[in-house]
């Protein structure tokens, strides 16, 4: 398989088959509490893409030449990464508050909403350490650096992208004459389940 | 209940009063389906009445309890929830179980559209959400169905010994041969016949396309459905089979294509407003409905794919807003 489909199907299968949020449920937090408002949803999917991209990085050479090499890794990855991800977030904010006050003005507030946020941590597990979410990706045992990055990013961009999808479908929902038990959060959650429904299309695309 | 009437300008009184209503559009559309409908009676038999009579009255019961227990006023009249439940019997294979296809009607009223306000406020198609409720829940039954092959048990037919049809859909057996050998193992051009006028596998709204046509096409001159949906949709789908090597008119006319392109897509609710829009919404059913045939895991992917795009519909909406006349763009 040629490299440039490999990266097509570690993108596609990031962000659709195996969408995030709506087939591995995952990282819901954020899903519900931040799609009320199309703004926010904007702001938590540019920060999601921006710290998982960066909590990939960071955890697949912590992997490689950290963990891996000294034979700790399998007991030890889920608190090193969790303390990698949750540091490096908070160093990239402090370091964004003064450097570049748009885009902190942008994303700035979700930045340590997400920092010990599940779907990042999945994620960036996943990159540096495959086999967690028993993809069927034809890449072999463990992702080179280019290959987990092309699939961060694709589970990032699915993530936004549901998210967007989600807060338009919510802000339909406020003027619907839904009965009064199940406004807000209960018919936020059947939405949910119906929009998960309709990507349950998407399962056994290439065999993924 | 607001009549949805597409482009009406509202000018200053006095206004003239259109005989159009909700109840109008609704019975026109059960108008179009209807000669399709009879036709899978006629064809395939007692099975297929059985299944429309089972969708359509727990569609209306649905309905009408909810609203009784709900105390909302009775809907029954304004012909809704006999069109879903019409369209719910056509996207089923006749020898469905009869509590599959109930519980499909119920869940396709209860929880599509009167959970979500009834009538105009569903965001997802509520036949669509119905049968992929079921298909999801029942895949076995699914499954089962059609490779058993339904009409074998039909008394004249195991008289005269029909050893040639198959039980599988003529898009399953394409599907299996693509996946054995890239090469199909039957002549497809000479399935456009039965496809258009007499197809006896596969769903109750695949029995003939041209009678799906045929409605469709009413429909659009009755400016009931706007034919952006389904011309982006069916063009869309002819052209990725067309890329993806495969015969175009094949895929267009096999399977629920002609059903979801004229009659489930284009439900105004679940649907965008904008023509730029509803374009676009076609074009993607298209595109999710052929390249979910070709790289998926199952035959057809019709039902998903407008379940998907009906998602869309609102970020399409917001994406495709009408610039208000003598208003300048803002710059973001």
């Amino acid at each position: 398989m040629s490299t440039i489909s490999q990266f097509a199907l570690l993108f596609i299968g990031g962000a659709l088959i195996n969408n995030i949020l709506l087939t591995r449920f995952i990282g819901l937090c954020p899903f519900f509490g931040v799609s009320g408002n199309m703004e926010t949803s904007m702001g938590m999917s540019l920060a999601v893409v921006f710290v998982m991209m960066m909590a990939s990085t960071a955890t697949w050479v912590v992997w490689e030449f950290v963990l891996a090499p000294l034979g700790v890794g399998e007991f030890l990855y889920i608190p090193a990464f969790i303390l990698i991800i949750a540091s490096l977030v908070q160093f990239v904010e402090m370091y964004l508050r003064k450097a570049s006050p748009v885009l902190y003005r942008a994303m700035g507030i979700f930045l340590p909403l997400i920092t010990t946020n599940c779907a990042v941590l999945a994620t960036a597990t996943e990159a540096a350490k495959p086999g967690f979410f028993k993809l069927n990706i034809p890449v072999g045992a463990s992702l080179s650096l280019g290959q987990a990055l092309i699939y961060t990013l694709g589970v990032s961009i699915g993530f936004g992208f549901a998210l967007i999808t989600f807060a338009a479908l919510r802000e339909r929902l406020e003027l619907a004459a839904v009965p009064r038990a199940f406004k807000g959060s209960p018919i936020a959650f059947i939405t949910a389940g119906l929009l998960s429904l309709a990507y349950v299309g998407f399962s056994g695309w290439f065999g993924l | 209940m607001d009549d949805a009437i597409e482009s009406r300008v509202v000018g200053p009184s006095p206004h003239i009063a259109a005989p159009t209503t909700c109840t109008h559009i609704m019975l026109w559309v059960v108008a179009a389906l209807a000669p399709s409908a009879l036709w899978a009676v006629v064809t395939m038999g007692w099975v297929a009445a059985q299944l429309l009579l089972i969708c359509i009255g727990v569609a209306l019961a649905t309905e009408y309890v909810w609203n009784a227990i709900a105390r909302r006023p009775q809907t029954l009249t304004d012909g809704s929830a006999l069109v879903t439940g019409l369209l719910l019997a056509m996207s089923l294979p006749p020898r469905t179980p009869w509590w599959v296809a109930a519980a499909a009607a119920l869940v396709a009223i209860g929880l599509a559209k009167q959970l979500f306000g009834g009538l105009g406020h569903n965001l997802f198609n509520p036949a669509l959400v119905g049968r992929a409720f079921v298909a999801v829940s029942w895949a076995g039954v699914f499954a089962a169905a059609p490779s058993r092959g339904w009409f074998q048990t039909l008394p004249e037919v195991t008289a005269e010994g029909f050893d040639a049809i198959s039980g599988a859909t003529r898009l399953a057996v394409a599907a299996a041969d693509r996946a054995a050998s890239g090469a199909y193992g039957f002549d497809l051009a000479a399935q456009y016949q039965p496809l258009l006028w007499r197809n006896l596998e596969g769903s109750l709204g695949e029995i003939s396309a041209a009678l799906l046509i045929a409605g469709g096409l009413l429909l659009i001159v009755r400016g009931i459905i706007d034919w952006r949906i389904p011309a982006g949709y069916i063009g869309t789908m002819a052209l990725v089979s067309w890329a993806f090597g495969a015969d175009a008119l094949f895929h267009i006319l096999a399977g629920g294509v002609m059903l979801g392109a004229f009659f489930m897509a284009t439900d105004y609710v679940s649907s965008p407003m904008s023509k730029t829009g509803r374009f676009a919404y076609g074009v993607g059913c298209g595109l999710f409905n052929a390249v979910g045939r070709f790289v998926g895991a199952m035959p057809e992917s019709t039902t998903f794919a407008i379940l998907f795009m009906n998602g869309l519909a609102p970020l399409i909406d917001r994406m495709t807003r009408p610039r208000t006349f003598g208003w300048v763009k803002r710059d973001a």
